[in-house]
C-alpha cells in the first residue's frame, strides 16, 4: 500500500472543537492508564502489608525462615513503593508539560514521558514493546505535550491490529530535514477494530493542529506509522 | 455446612505478585486457594476442577473479565463471581451484575470485606444447592439456572 500522507487541513472553529475533544479524549485515557496501574501497585503494597502483619501475628519471630520471609516481602514491597513513585513523578511531569505545552522538542524524552503508558497498552494487549533511540537528534521548537499525547493515541490505535505476543518497535532517527518517531511491527493483522479508517479523522486534525504529519507504510504484514514535525 | 477449610477460591488476576501474596493471604485465613493469570487458563481450569467461588479481574490480557464470566455463566452457572478489579468503570459493574456476578470490589479491597464477601458468595452457593435438592425431592429439578416442573 502506498504511503498515506494526511491531506485534511481543517480550520477555525471546526479544528478548535476537534482538538478540544481529542484532546480530552486522549487526557481521559492516560488518566485511566495512570489509575489503573496505581491501583494495582497500591492494592499489591496493601496485601504484601498485610501479608507480613500476618506472619507477625502468627508465628514466632525467631523463626528465622519467617524472617527472612518477612526481609524478601519488605524487599518486594519497596521495589513496588518505587514503581509507583516513578509512576507519579512520570505523570507529573506529563502534567507540568501539559500547563507549558510549547517549548524544546526532545522527541526522545517525549516518548520517554510516556513510556509507562505505552508499556500498559501493550501488556493489555499481551504485546511486547521494543525501543530504538536515535542518538544526537536535533532540537527544534515544538508542541511537546501535542506530540506526547499523538505518540500515546497512534500507539494505542496501532496495538488493536496487533496479534499478541507480537513486538510493536518504538524507533526515532533523524532524516535530512527533520526527525521522525515510527511505530513498526512485522505482523500487523487486519482485525475488525484495525479496519477503521486510520488514523482517524479527527486524530488526523490533531496532529496536524498540533504541528505534525503522520504517514502510514504497509507493505504486507509489515507496518510502519511516521511521525514527523511540520516546519 | 462445610467448614472454611472446604470453601475452594479461585484467584484469576493477571498482576502475578498481588495474586500470589493474596493467595498466601487467604490460605492463612483457611480458604483453599488457587491462583491464575488470566482468562483462558481460568475457563480451563473450571472444566477439570470446581472452585466455589471466583475471585477476577477485569482488565487482562487475552481475554476480559467480563467475557470470562460471561463463560463461567453459560457452563458453570453453580460457581459464584466475585470482581476485584484495578479500574472498572459503571458500566462494568452494570454488566457483571447482569450477567449473574455476586459482588464487585474495587482494589485495593480491604482483606476482611473480601473475605466476608467469599463466605457470603459461598453461603448462597449452598443455599441455592439446598433450594434445588428440595425442589428436586418435590419433583421439581433444576437445571442450567432453570428451575423446570416435572410432568406429572
Amino acid at each position: 500500500m502506498p504511503d498515506q500522507k494526511i491531506a485534511a487541513q481543517p480550520s477555525g472553529n471546526d479544528t478548535d472543537s476537534t482538538m478540544a475533544v481529542t484532546m480530552s479524549l486522549i487526557i481521559g485515557r492516560l488518566i485511566s492508564l495512570f489509575i489503573h496501574e496505581t491501583n494495582n501497585h497500591l492494592a499489591t503494597l496493601r496485601e504484601s502489608g498485610g501479608l507480613g502483619d500476618d506472619i507477625i501475628s502468627a508465628h514466632n519471630l525467631s523463626d528465622k525462615e519467617k524472617l527472612k520471609e518477612l526481609e524478601k516481602l519488605l524487599t518486594a514491597m519497596d521495589d513496588r513503593i518505587g514503581h509507583a513513585a516513578s509512576l507519579v513523578r512520570t505523570f507529573g511531569e506529563l502534567g507540568r508539560h501539559m500547563e507549558n505545552p510549547e517549548g524544546q522538542l526532545d522527541i526522545n524524552k517525549a516518548i520517554e514521558g510516556v513510556m509507562p503508558f505505552l508499556s500498559k497498552i501493550a501488556r493489555q494487549k499481551n504485546l511486547k514493546i521494543r525501543t530504538s533511540y536515535g542518538h544526537k537528534l536535533p532540537a527544534a521548537d515544538g508542541n511537546f505535550t501535542g506530540l506526547q499525547c499523538l505518540i500515546l493515541a497512534l500507539f494505542d490505535n496501532f496495538c488493536l491490529g496487533l496479534d499478541p505476543l507480537t513486538t510493536a518497535s518504538i524507533t526515532t532517527d533523524k532524516t535530512i530535514s527533520s526527525v521522525v518517531v515510527s511505530l513498526s511491527a512485522d505482523h500487523f493483522a487486519a482485525s475488525d477494530d484495525a479496519k477503521q479508517p486510520w488514523p482517524s479523522k479527527p486524530l488526523e486534525t490533531f496532529a496536524v493542529a498540533s504541528g505534525f504529519a503522520v504517514s502510514k507504510l504497509q507493505q504486507g504484514g509489515e507496518v510502519t506509522i511516521s511521525i514527523k514535525r511540520i516546519d | 455446612m462445610k467448614k472454611k477449610k472446604d470453601i475452594k477460591v479461585l484467584l484469576v488476576d493477571d498482576e502475578v505478585e498481588f495474586v500470589n501474596t493474596l493467595a498466601q493471604r487467604l490460605k492463612m485465613r483457611d480458604l483453599l486457594v488457587d491462583t491464575v493469570y488470566d482468562g483462558p487458563q481460568a475457563l480451563d481450569f473450571i472444566r477439570k476442577i470446581e472452585p466455589d467461588v471466583i475471585v477476577l479481574d477485569l482488565k487482562m490480557p487475552g481475554l476480559h473479565g467480563i467475557e470470562v464470566l460471561r463463560e463461567i455463566k453459560k457452563t458453570r452457572s453453580e460457581i459464584q463471581v466475585i470482581i476485584l478489579t484495578g479500574h472498572g468503570t459503571d458500566k462494568d459493574e452494570e454488566e457483571a451484575r447482569k450477567l449473574g456476578g455476586f459482588d464487585f470490589l474495587h482494589k485495593p479491597a480491604d482483606i476482611d470485606l473480601l473475605l466476608a464477601k467469599i463466605k457470603e458468595a459461598f453461603q448462597e452457593k449452598l443455599e441455592r444447592a439446598m433450594t434445588a435438592i428440595a425442589f428436586a425431592e418435590e419433583g421439581i429439578f433444576d437445571t442450567a439456572q432453570k428451575i423446570i416442573k416435572k410432568e406429572e
